[in-house]
C-alpha cells in the first residue's frame, strides 16, 4: 500500500485530552472497559473524513469545563514505506500525485512525509462544529506543529477509512442500500451477452410462476380489468426481471452436511458479524482493482472495534488472522485474550484512564530486554492475556494456590473475581518476573501470595532481585504487596495450624469419597515409615494421631486438596473464621488500595 | 460560446514539442489561446498532476480562471491547475518550506515602504562606520541617501543578490545583512524576498524542487515580457530539465520596467537556455479597424498590434437636444440587440456587451429615464465601490466640509479640501481654513454660502435640516449669475439634486432616533443609499471604465466644457496649464478604446438648465475626429 499512517496525536476529543500514539501496519489497542480505546478509533475516523461532532465529544474536566472556543485537534503523519514496511525517502508516483505539494520534507533527513491537522471547532454563526484540515509543514510531536494551508478533500481521497464495529450485522446490512454490502451488490456487473440470456430466462421463469400460481393468475386478471386503457399490458413479476435490481432479493445461505440451507438472518450473531468482515474484504479488493487500473493511490484504513463480539473463542483466533490478512492498515481494539495471544507485542498499545482523561502507553515493550520480551510473550500473552484488562492481579505460586485463592476471594468480597477485575495467576514456580514487569509497566497493582517454605521464598527473592535490578537479595518484608505465610509453612499446614483441622478433614474425606478416610489413613500408615525413615506412630499421640495424620495426608499430594479445603473453610458458620488470617491481610490490602482509587 | 481558432492560434494550442515562446500582442486573442492551450495540456494529465499558470496580476489570473472554469468547471480546474501570480505561488513555498533555509515560521509580508524605510534606518543605526561614511551631511540629504539605499537593496534583491555577494564592500554587506536580519526578527520579509528566498530554497534543496516537479507537469507564463531576473531564475529552478514551459508575451508591451524586467528574458535566455520554439500570433481580434483609426487620431503615438480582423463601425451624431440624443442611443441599442452585427462574435449582441460612457454621471439622466421607459436593464458605474462623491468643486467642498464637521480629526479630507480650494499653507485647521483671508475671491464668495449651509446642519442635531441647507446653496447659485461657469452651474445643480435624493433614501431607511450627520456620511460612503444591480447596459463614467471592454460603446454628451471638462478648458486657455487638458485627451482615448467593434459618439446642440435653454458646442475631440 506504500504508505503508513505512522503518528497520531489527539487533543480534546472525548476522554482523549492529550494523547500520542504510534501506529503500525496493524495496531491493537487494549485497555480496560471505558479506558478510551474506542475513542481513539473514532478520532482516527474523524481525521480521515469531514464529518462533524457534537458538544458531548469535546473533552471536559472539572478544571476545564466546556466552552465554545474549545477545539478538537487530531494530528496525523503519514510516511512512505515499501512492501516490507520499511520507511522510504520519497512517496511513490501515485501518492506523490495524491498528496501533491502538500508533501513535507524532514529538515534533517530530507525524507518526505505528509502531515495534517484536523481541527474541529465551533462555528457560532452556523451553530455547528466544523471539521477543517490543515497541512503541517514541520512535524512536531505532541501537537506542537504549526499548521499551514488547508488540505482539500481530494488530497485525502486515496485513503479510505472503513469503520467496522461490533454492532455491524449483515442481516441489517443486506436491507440497507447505503451499507457496504448494499453498495457492492447494487452494482452487479455481467457481460452483455450473458445479460440477455439471463434476462430472457428470468422472464420465462416469471411467466411460469404466474401461470402455475392460481393466486397470481387471478391478481393479474383483476389488474387487467381495472385498467381503463385497453392497450396497456399488465405483468406480474414474482421475481426480479433485470440484473440491476437483483440486489433486492439477494440473501446468504449457509448449508452444512445435515441441514437445509439456512438464511443468514436465521443464524447466530457470530456468523453474521463474520459475514460483515467478508463484505469489507470484498469491497476492498474491488476498490484496489479499480484504483490500480486508474493508476491511483489507495490505502484502506480499517478501523475495527472489538471484532470478537458474538464470536466464539476458537473462531476469534481465526477472525483475527482474517482481519490481519486484509489489504491495508488496520487499527483494532479488542478485549479478547484469544486475539491478544496471537499478536506481536510491539503492536499492542495499552490505554488506561486516569480521572476523566485517557493515557496511552505508546510502546508496551520499550526498554525491555529481548529475553524479557520472549518470556512475556511465552508466559503472559499466550495464555494470560486477560491480565491486560485487570484492575489488580494476585500472583501465586501454582495452579492449586490459584484455585484456593479464588474461593477465598469470592467469599471475602462476596463477588466473582472478574466482577472485581481481579485476576489470580499461578505463575508456575519461579516465573514471577515477566508478570511483574508487564504489570508494573501497565500500572496495574499486583500482589504476591506465597508459601513460606524455603524454596519458593528464594525463588521469589530471585525474581524480585531481577525485577528491581538490586545488587543484593531484597528483603521481602519491604514489599507491602507481598504476603508470605509465616513459620516456613505452606498454605495447607498454615490452615492446619490456624485450627481448621475439622474442615481439612472434611475436605479430605470429600475428595477421597470416604467419610472415614482419616481413620483409614491412620490405620493404614500407623506402622509404616514416613519421612526420613521414621516410623509413623500416630496412635501414640494424645489426639489419636489425627493432627499429624492430617498433616501428612495433605502434604502427600499437594495439588489434591487445597481447593476442597478452601471450600470447606468457607462453609464455617462463624463468618469471621471463613477466611484465614493471612488471606484476610491480603484482601484487606487490596480493598484498601481499591478504595484509595489506585486501582 | 464556441469560436473557432485561427490557424496560427490553433498551432499554438496544439504545439506539443517541448518549450514554446509565443509572441502575441494586445488583441491577438492571447488569453484565449492560452486558455485553450492550458485546457489541452490538462487533458493529458493524470489525476493529481497540475499545470502551473503564472500571470502578472491578480486580475489577469481571475480572467484566466474564469475562462477555464467555463471550459472545465470549477472543481476540475482547481484540481488540475494552479493559476496565480508568481508571488502568490512563491509565497506559499517560502511560508511552508522556509524552515529549510532557516526562515522563521509564520512569516508576513512587509508591504509598507515606510516600515521598510524605518527598518533600514534601524539597521544603519547599528553600523556607526556606515553612518560616518555615507550619512555625514544634513538630515534632508541623508533622508534622500537612505531612500536611495533602500531602492538599491530592492534592485539587488530582484537580481537575486544576497549579502554575501558584496564581500568587496564590507559596509554594504553588513548593512544588507543587518536589514535582512531585522526583517526576519520581526517575522516579516519584503516583497522582493519572496522570490529571492524561493530561489534559495529551490536551488539549495533539490528535493523540494523535485517535489514540485512531481506535481506541476507544465508551466505557462502569461505576459512573459515582464519577467525580471528573479522571476526568470525561479521559474528555471522550478522547471529543472524535465518540466515544459510555454511563455506568452509581447516584447513591445513591457510595462513593468521599474521592476527590472527586460525583454532579454524571453528574447534571448528563454530561447537559448530552454531551446524554446518561437511562434507568433499576428492577427488582431480585439479592436475593429475603425475604432483603432479613431484612437490613433486622438493619440498620435498609438499603434495597434497586428492585422485587424474586423472593420467595425465608427459614427458621430449631433442632436437638437439631450432628449433626442438619448432617444437615438436607446433605439440603436434596441436595434443592435435585435439584429446583432456581423463584426461581433456569433453576430449576436446582448445588453451586457454594450456600454455608454460619459464624462460625468449627470449626462446620463435623460438616458436613464428612457431606458426605464423601455424596460431595458442597466447598471450604473459612476464611483468606486458604490460610494458617492460630488462632481462639481462647489459641492465637493460642501461634502468634504460635512465629513470634517463629523470628524474634526480627519486629516485626509482636510488636505483634500485644502487642495480643492487652492489654499497654499498646510498647517491649518478646518475652522481657520474656511475663514481665512488668503482664499481667492472666488472661493471666499462661495465659502460664505457653504458656511451658512454647514451652520444650518449643526444647528439642530435632533432634526437635521438637510433640505434647508441644500436650498441655501441652490438659492446662492441661482442668484450668482456671472461668477460661476455655466457648466459648473449645471453640475452643481445636478449634485444638489443627487444629495437631496441621497438624504431622502437615508431618511426612508433609518429611524429618527438613529439619524445623525455622522451616520448619514457613513451610510453614503458605504454606498447603501444607492441601489446596485449587475444586469443590462453599463452606464459608466470614463474613470470607472478603465480596464473594461465592450463590443459596443456609446460616448455621449461630447460637448466642449463637459468632455473635455470646463475646468481643464479653463486652465489651458492661453496655454497656461495644459496638464489637465492632456489628461482629458487621454480620457477620450480611454473612452474610445473601450470599444472592441462598434463605437458611436453623440452630443446635443442645446441643453435644458434651471436657467433656461443654453446653446452647446461640440467637443474639440469630435471636431478633430470629424475633420
Amino acid at each position: 500500500m506504500s504508505i503508513l499512517v505512522s503518528d497520531l496525536y489527539i487533543n480534546n476529543f472525548r476522554s482523549l485530552k492529550n494523547i500520542s500514539l504510534k501506529l503500525d501496519k496493524y495496531t491493537v489497542i487494549v485497555g480496560k472497559n471505558n479506558s478510551g480505546k474506542s475513542n481513539i478509533i473514532q478520532a482516527i475516523n474523524l481525521a480521515f473524513d469531514f464529518s462533524s461532532v457534537f458538544r458531548d465529544d469535546i473533552y471536559i474536566s472539572a478544571d476545564e469545563p466546556y466552552n465554545e472556543s474549545k477545539k478538537i485537534w487530531i494530528d496525523i503523519r503519514i510516511l512512505p514505506i515499501d512492501e516490507d514496511g520499511n520507511i522510504q525517502d520519497t512517496f511513490n508516483d501515485q501518492w506523490s500525485r495524491a498528496f501533491g505539494d502538500s508533501v513535507s520534507l524532514d529538515l534533517a533527513t530530507d525524507k518526505e512525509y505528509f502531515a495534517f491537522r484536523t481541527e474541529i471547532s465551533f462555528d457560532s454563526d452556523k451553530e455547528i462544529y466544523t471539521n477543517f484540515k490543515y497541512k503541517i509543514d514541520n512535524w512536531e510531536y505532541e501537537g506542537n506543529s504549526q499548521v499551514g494551508n488547508s488540505v482539500r478533500r481530494e488530497t485525502l481521497e486515496g485513503i479510505e477509512n472503513i469503520l467496522v464495529n461490533a454492532q455491524r450485522d449483515i442481516s441489517l446490512d443486506i436491507r440497507d442500500r447505503g451499507s457496504m454490502w448494499g453498495r457492492l451488490t447494487s452494482n452487479i456487473k455481467v457481460s452483455d451477452n450473458v445479460r440477455g440470456n439471463i434476462e430472457t430466462q428470468l422472464q420465462r421463469l416469471n411467466k411460469k410462476i404466474v401461470r402455475e400460481s392460481e393466486i397470481l393468475k387471478s391478481i393479474s386478471r383483476e389488474l387487467k380489468v381495472t385498467t381503463a386503457d385497453k392497450e396497456s399490458i399488465v405483468d406480474i413479476s414474482p421475481i426480479t426481471r433485470d440484473i440491476e435490481s437483483l440486489y433486492r432479493g439477494i440473501n446468504i445461505y449457509y448449508t452444512n452436511k445435515n441441514s437445509l440451507p439456512t438464511s443468514v438472518e436465521n443464524l447466530g450473531l457470530g456468523v453474521r458479524s463474520w459475514a460483515v468482515f467478508s463484505t469489507v474484504k470484498a469491497e476492498i479488493s474491488s476498490k484496489i482493482t479499480k484504483r490500480t487500473l486508474d493508476d491511483l493511490a489507495y490505502l484502506p484504513l480499517i478501523l475495527v472495534e472489538e471484532p470478537e463480539a458474538h464470536v466464539h473463542p476458537q473462531a476469534q483466533r481465526q477472525l483475527f488472522s482474517n482481519i490481519n490478512e486484509m489489504n491495508g492498515q488496520k487499527v483494532i481494539t479488542t478485549h479478547s485474550p484469544y486475539i491478544l495471544s496471537q499478536i506481536d507485542l510491539e503492536k499492542i498499545r495499552y490505554v488506561r484512564k486516569v480521572g476523566a482523561q485517557s493515557e496511552a502507553l505508546p510502546l508496551l515493550m520499550e526498554g525491555l530486554t529481548e529475553e524479557d520480551i520472549q518470556k512475556i510473550r511465552r508466559t503472559v500473552m499466550s495464555t494470560r492475556g486477560e491480565i491486560l484488562y485487570a484492575n489488580a492481579v494476585i500472583l501465586a505460586e501454582g495452579e492449586t494456590e490459584e484455585q484456593a485463592l479464588t474461593v477465598f476471594l469470592r467469599e471475602f468480597f462476596n463477588k466473582e473475581p472478574f466482577e472485581l477485575g481481579i485476576n489470580i495467576i499461578g505463575v508456575g514456580g519461579n516465573n514471577y518476573t515477566p508478570f511483574m514487569r508487564i504489570l508494573d509497566r501497565l500500572n496495574i497493582k499486583w500482589y504476591v501470595f506465597s508459601d513460606g517454605e524455603p524454596q519458593p521464598l528464594s525463588d521469589l527473592r530471585a525474581c524480585l532481585k531481577k525485577l528491581t535490578g538490586a545488587s543484593s537479595q531484597p528483603n521481602l518484608t519491604d514489599f507491602e504487596n507481598i504476603f508470605i505465610i509465616e513459620n516456613n509453612e505452606c498454605f495447607e499446614t498454615y490452615c492446619l495450624s490456624q485450627g481448621y483441622i475439622k474442615e481439612i478433614r472434611k475436605a479430605i474425606c470429600q475428595v477421597e469419597s470416604n467419610t472415614n478416610y482419616m481413620s483409614y489413613y491412620i490405620d493404614h500408615y500407623n506402622d509404616q515409615k514416613g519421612k526420613h525413615g521414621i516410623i509413623r506412630n500416630y496412635k501414640a499421640d494424645a489426639d489419636g494421631g489425627y493432627y499429624r495424620a492430617t498433616k501428612d495426608c495433605i502434604m502427600s499430594n499437594k495439588t489434591k486438596y487445597p481447593t476442597a479445603i478452601a471450600e470447606e473453610i468457607c462453609k464455617i458458620r462463624t463468618k469471621s473464621r471463613r477466611v484465614p488470617q493471612k488471606l484476610k491481610e491480603l484482601f484487606n490490602k487490596i480493598k484498601e488500595n481499591m478504595e484509595e482509587g489506585g486501582i | 460560446m464556441t469560436i473557432t481558432l485561427s490557424k496560427s492560434q490553433q498551432a499554438v494550442v496544439d504545439f506539443s514539442d517541448g518549450n514554446l515562446l509565443v509572441i502575441a500582442g494586445a488583441g491577438s486573442g492571447k488569453t484565449r489561446v492560452l486558455t485553450e492551450r492550458i485546457n489541452k495540456l490538462i487533458s493529458n494529465l493524470k489525476k493529481g498532476e497540475k499545470i502551473l499558470a503564472i500571470t502578472f496580476s491578480n486580475k489577469a489570473a481571475e480572467e484566466l480562471k474564469e475562462r477555464l472554469i467555463s471550459l472545465l468547471g470549477k472543481q476540475k480546474l482547481k484540481e488540475y491547475a494552479y493559476i496565480g501570480t508568481i508571488h502568490s505561488f512563491c509565497l506559499d513555498i517560502v511560508t511552508s518550506r522556509g524552515s529549510v533555509i532557516g526562515l522563521p515560521d509564520d512569516l508576513h509580508i512587509c508591504e509598507s515602504y515606510n516600515d521598510r524605510l524605518h527598518i533600514l534606518k534601524e539597521a544603519i543605526e547599528t553600523i556607526p562606520s556606515f553612518k560616518t561614511k555615507y550619512l555625514s551631511g544634513v538630515a534632508k540629504d541623508n533622508q534622500i541617501i537612505i531612500k536611495k539605499f533602500l531602492d538599491d537593496l530592492s534592485t539587488a534583491k530582484r537580481n537575486l543578490k544576497f549579502s554575501d555577494d558584496y564581500t568587496d564592500n564590507p559596509l554594504i554587506q553588513t548593512l544588507f545583512e543587518e536589514y535582512d536580519n531585522m526583517l526576519l526578527q520581526q517575522g516579516v520579509i519584503d516583497f522582493d524576498d519572496i522570490l529571492r528566498y524561493t530561489y534559495q530554497i529551490l536551488t539549495e534543496r533539490d528535493s523540494i524542487a523535485r517535489l514540485y516537479r512531481k506535481v506541476y507537469k507544465y508551466i505557462c507564463i502569461d505576459e512573459a515580457q515582464d519577467l525580471n531576473k528573479a522571476q526568470y531564475e525561479v521559474i528555471k529552478a522550478l522547471a529543472g530539465k524535465e518540466i515544459g514551459i510555454t511563455m506568452v508575451g509581447d516584447p513591445n508591451q513591457s510595462i513593468y520596467g521599474f521592476s527590472g524586467a527586460s525583454n532579454d528574458y524571453i528574447n534571448n535566455f528563454f530561447v537559448n537556455e530552454f531551446n524554446a520554439h518561437r511562434m507568433q500570433l499576428f492577427e488582431n481580434f480585439r479592436s475593429s479597424q475603425l475604432v483603432i483609426e479613431a484612437a490613433h487620431r486622438i493619440e498620435k503615438s498609438f499603434k495597434a498590434y497586428g492585422k485587424c480582423m474586423y472593420k467595425g463601425e465608427f459614427e458621430i451624431h449631433d442632436f437638437q437636444n439631450e432628449y433626442l440624443e438619448a432617444e437615438y442611443i436607446v433605439s440603436k441599442i434596441m436595434f443592435l440587440v435585435k439584429n446583432g452585427h456581423p463584426d461581433v462574435e456569433n453576430q449576436t449582441i446582448t445588453l451586457e456587451q454594450i456600454a455608454v460612457i460619459a464624462r460625468n454621471r449627470y449626462v446620463f439622466s435623460k438616458l436613464k429615464e428612457l431606458l426605464e421607459d423601455n424596460n431595458l436593464d442597466y447598471t450604473l458605474k459612476v464611483s468606486a465601490k458604490g460610494s458617492f462623491s460630488s462632481e462639481s468643486d462647489f459641492m465637493k467642498a460642501f461634502e468634504l466640509g460635512i465629513r470634517l464637521l463629523v470628524n474634526k480629526k480627519d486629516k485626509i479630507h482636510l488636505i483634500e479640501l485644502r487642495k480643492l480650494i487652492n489654499y497654499p499653507k498646510s498647517d491649518i485647521n478646518f475652522d481657520d481654513l474656511i475663514n481665512s483671508d488668503e482664499l481667492s475671491v472666488y472661493w471666499k464668495n462661495l465659502m460664505t454660502a457653504l458656511t451658512d449651509a454647514w451652520n444650518l446642519l449643526l444647528k439642530n442635531e435632533k432634526e437635521i435640516k438637510f433640505h434647508t441647507a441644500l436650498k441655501v446653496l441652490r438659492t446662492f447659485i441661482d442668484l450668482s449669475e456671472t461668477q460661476i461657469d455655466e457648466h459648473e452651474k449645471i453640475l452643481i445643480s445636478e449634485d444638489i439634486k443627487a444629495w437631496e435624493n441621497n438624504w431622502d433614501i437615508y431618511v426612508k431607511n433609518s429611524s429618527s432616533g438613529e439619524r445623525s450627520l455622522g451616520n448619514f456620511v457613513r451610510t453614503v460612503s458605504l454606498g447603501s443609499t444607492q441601489s446596485t444591480s449587475d444586469k443590462g447596459v453599463i452606464l459608466t463614467t470614463v474613470h470607472m471604465s478603465k480596464g473594461l471592454e465592450y463590443d459596443v460603446i456609446f460616448i455621449m454628451g461630447l460637448n466642449e466644457g463637459v468632455f473635455p471638462d470646463y475646468r481643464a478648458v479653463r486652465a489651458s486657455n492661453g496655454s497656461r496649464d495644459t496638464k489637465q487638458i492632456i489628461e482629458e485627451r487621454h480620457n477620450m482615448f480611454v473612452a474610445v478604446t473601450r470599444s472592441k467593434r462598434l463605437c458611436y459618439l453623440t452630443y446635443p446642440l442645446v441643453k435644458n438648465t434651471p436657467w433656461g435653454i443654453k446653446r452647446q458646442f461640440p467637443s474639440r475631440f469630435v471636431l478633430e475626429l470629424k475633420a
